[in-house]
């Protein structure tokens, strides 16, 4: 086998082509990340109020999600945490224990759930998933 | 993070177990799972949790996942969705009953909106258990 081709990965893959793959997953990765941050801002800047939170209707708590969001660090709570924070689930999300909330704006419906780590039971991290 | 991994990441340890054992059930779970959402969304115009939406849902996922897999391996999958320690007890008495109801109706192998009717049947008629009503 020449130098040239030793070069080549088994599967022909050159150090630039890994590079531009490694590149091309992480922009997708964070441009997936980013577009549900910017989706929340969309719902509104309302601050976040945990009193207010539980007693209002779905539209006026995705109004405040992105300040939730932004002010705690969701990482570092259980599922307890969040219950007495937003409430008991009116969603339902993958499985029972994993919070999640219905949220509505411009007549469009989701689901925020947070997904926690089994072993911990700490979350590990928020989805927001149109519910259609 | 792809969705493939997140996806492992929520499974209970034994709904690992069961796919490891059976992995061509992967796609047939997510679709069922899947036409479930959709079909309760359908229904109740949203998807619930412990109220009739979520016994519907459960009931009509279990009917399709009995008739695509067979009623033993649905019951050993939805029986260990259920399985994790977090999961309330309540919560938990009320999806595996839920469960083995769809169970029994994908028994029949009939059509998916035939089981779904059979669900909602089921659900009006106070055999489907409901927390929140």
């Amino acid at each position: 086998m020449h130098n040239g081709t030793k070069k080549r990965t088994v599967k022909g893959y050159t150090p630039m082509k890994y590079f531009i793959s490694i590149t091309a997953i992480l922009a997708l990765i964070l441009g997936c990340e980013k577009t549900i941050d910017n989706s929340l801002q969309e719902f509104g800047s309302v601050e976040f109020n945990s009193t207010v939170w539980n007693k209002s209707n779905s539209e006026v708590r995705a109004k405040m999600i992105y300040s939730f969001i932004k002010t705690t660090d969701i990482r570092k709570l259980s599922s307890k945490d969040i219950y007495s924070l937003l409430g008991k689930s009116t969603a339902y999300y993958e499985y029972d224990e994993f919070p999640a909330y219905i949220l509505k704006s411009d007549n469009k419906q989701y689901i925020l759930a947070f997904p926690i780590n089994r072993n911990t039971n700490k979350i590990r991290k928020y989805v927001l998933k149109e519910d259609k | 993070m792809s969705e493939a991994y997140d996806q492992y990441q929520n499974l209970t340890l034994k709904e690992k177990v069961y796919i490891k054992r059976y992995p061509s059930h992967i796609l047939i779970i997510k679709e069922t799972k899947e036409k479930a959402f959709k079909q309760t969304k359908k229904l109740f115009g949203f998807n619930g949790h412990n109220d009739k939406s979520d016994a519907f849902r459960h009931c009509y996922w279990s009917a399709l996942l009995s008739k695509e897999i067979g009623y033993a391996n649905a019951l050993v999958f939805t029986t260990a969705h259920e399985s994790s320690p977090l999961n309330p007890k309540n919560e938990k008495s009320m999806d595996l009953h839920n469960n083995l109801f769809g169970l029994k109706i994908g028994l029949h192998k009939k059509s998916d909106s035939m089981m779904s009717m059979q669900c909602i049947m089921a659900l009006k008629k106070g055999q489907l258990k409901v927390i929140r009503p």
